[in-house]
């Protein structure tokens, strides 16, 4: 196994170059950190890619490393981008979980990290409510990797431990019997770690499922759950953070259902959009764009939201999953009322950008670029429902 | 195998002492002898290398640490008071709704031997390490750097408080 994967750590004695350069150039007055960063970004792309999902994750990492502005975070988060390179690929147990205690661990970190200003206490507490839980629960996944090992002397995956694992990987993703740690850290950490937290890990975590994990029950309790919190949870909550947070949960459930139904397709294209649309939301300076990803996360016909949701749905019903499709919907109505009063108040409040954002250029050809992307992507995807 | 069993079942009484005491620093009596057992353990199933390191690490390093905190913050004179609300005594309840329900794995069948059957245990580890799973242990000393790394960049923000 070593000389399989021999290229991919030759990565990691790339990046202990690139730790040298960094701490050795920023003494140079010279040199500013968008050098580094670039140096960074080109580090990322020597990957060998297999799969789409490699590039994906590439190119989402080299977008995220935009809004770092210090070069021991996007340090944490070139480390956790190993981890998950890793874990696209793995398909041993023992892999898994240590990819996934090196992108943890680097979340963790980078909570603490990006702590600035007044909100050290509330970005400290969310790193340690994270670490305590998502240790806790990577020890009983441990637990159970070792049960598994003992009753068949390998780890591949197949048995009833898996049950137990599978609540692990929930866990991580945030779905709906262990969601209170994705609401409470969506509200207190700051928004380039935000973006980080909804976008990658989601990525490798279901790439990882799709290609190598196999199980022989059904998720459907755990779809029922997340669509229903999803949808109802948001009701309460004053702020927008939390908000957010609820819709993601809803769309790990549609994202679950995709999986349930075995269709994978629809489960990367939906993600992917999801992920474009959580670039936009989390990067905004003009505040009437949340009415544009308000309206996309919602569903509605011209974005590109209602494409993946659509896709997904249609798979559903073409392997007759007809119970878990119509809870699905129900609950796609439920969310649509807190999605138009977030239009409501977007679309019609004054226009002012926030003079004080650090970095606003490139921000902004982000954020144009994936408003365009989901107003225009449907010419794409709208072809099985055309013809 | 009788003694062997016997002392697992020794190792599970003081593991559930460690959580159903009063005092805290009985806890940390109970889960040192708990560790000491756990080596115990682990030489009489022939894993030598285990077996001292689990002294070296649990008795030599943690056992040492939770005993500083303990000397540190003056734990002694206070009571836990989980124990006397009753969620300990909950705690047990757990303990035994799992003996009686066998939500544990159960121990099946062992037919597939890995690693060279003839050879000794740390022959066996020093194969794992660094032949079969050569590559998770590169991996996994990068999962160690994480850990190292950030408890330096975390520490100046706390404490000048940027």
């Amino acid at each position: 196994m070593f000389w399989n994967s021999i290229v991919e750590l030759d990565l990691c004695l790339g990046l202990l170059l690139l730790i040298l350069f960094g701490l050795l150039s920023l003494r140079n007055g010279h040199v500013s950190l968008s050098h580094i960063r670039f140096v960074c970004q080109c580090w990322l792309i020597m990957i060998t890619p297999l799969e789409v999902q490699d590039y994906a994750l590439c190119l989402l990492t080299v977008v995220l490393l935009q809004s770092f502005h210090s070069f021991e975070a996007m340090l944490f988060m070139l480390l956790a981008y190993i981890g998950q390179l890793f874990m696209l690929h793995s398909c041993n147990l023992v892999s898994f979980y240590v990819c996934l205690e090196a992108q943890t661990l680097c979340v963790v970190v980078l909570c603490g990290l990006l702590a600035r200003g007044a909100s050290t206490s509330f970005s400290v507490e969310a790193a340690l409510k994270f670490l305590l839980l998502s240790a806790m629960v990577s020890g009983m996944a441990l637990f159970w990797f070792s049960a598994m090992y003992q009753r068949t002397g390998s780890l591949d995956m197949v048995g009833q431990e898996t049950f137990w694992i599978l609540l692990v990987m929930l866990f991580k993703l945030g779905v709906a019997p262990m969601h209170m740690w994705s609401v409470d850290l969506y509200g207190s950490i700051p928004k380039s770690l935000l973006l980080y937290l909804s976008t990658a890990p989601k990525l490798s975590l279901f790439t990882f499922w799709a290609s190598s994990w196999h199980h022989d029950f059904s998720v459907g309790v755990f779809i029922l759950f997340s669509m229903l919190i999803g949808s109802i949870g948001a009701y309460g909550q004053p702020a927008l953070r939390s908000l957010f947070a609820y819709s993601t949960i809803n769309e790990i459930g549609l994202m679950l259902l995709a999986v349930e139904t075995a269709g994978f397709h629809t489960l990367y294209q939906h993600l992917g959009i999801y992920i474009i649309t959580q670039l936009l939301l989390w990067n905004l300076t003009d505040k009437r764009l949340f009415a544009l990803c308000a309206v996309s996360l919602a569903g509605l016909p011209p974005f590109a939201g209602f494409f993946g949701k659509a896709w997904i749905f249609w798979h559903a019903m073409s392997v007759q999953a007809f119970s878990l499709l119509a809870a699905a919907l129900f609950c796609t109505v439920l969310s649509l009322v807190y999605y138009l009063r977030v239009i409501r108040l977007f679309w019609t409040a004054p226009v002012h950008t926030a003079a004080s954002f650090v970095g606003a250029p490139n921000q902004t050809t982000l954020t144009s670029a994936c408003a365009v992307f989901l107003a225009f992507a449907p010419v794409m995807l709208v072809k099985p429902f055309v013809i | 195998m009788f003694f062997e069993n016997c002392a697992i079942l020794l190792c599970a009484l003081l593991s559930i002492a460690v959580g159903y005491t009063k005092s805290p620093f009985m806890s940390l009596m109970y889960s040192v002898m708990l560790f000491i057992n756990s080596s115990f353990v682990l030489m009489m199933l022939g894993y030598e290398f285990l077996a001292l390191v689990n002294l070296l690490v649990y008795v030599g390093a943690l056992a040492v640490l939770f005993l500083f905190v303990i000397m540190l913050l003056e734990i002694p004179a206070t009571e836990l008071r989980a124990y006397s609300r009753g969620w300990s005594t909950l705690g047990v309840l757990v303990f035994i709704i799992n003996g009686v329900f066998q939500i544990t794995p159960s121990m099946g069948p062992r037919g597939i031997i890995t690693g060279l059957p003839g050879a000794e245990s740390i022959t066996n580890l020093g194969h794992a390490l660094y032949l079969y799973f050569a590559d998770l242990l590169i991996l996994n000393s990068l999962v160690l750097t994480v850990a190292l790394f950030g408890a330096f960049a975390i520490a100046p923000v706390r404490t000048t408080g940027r």
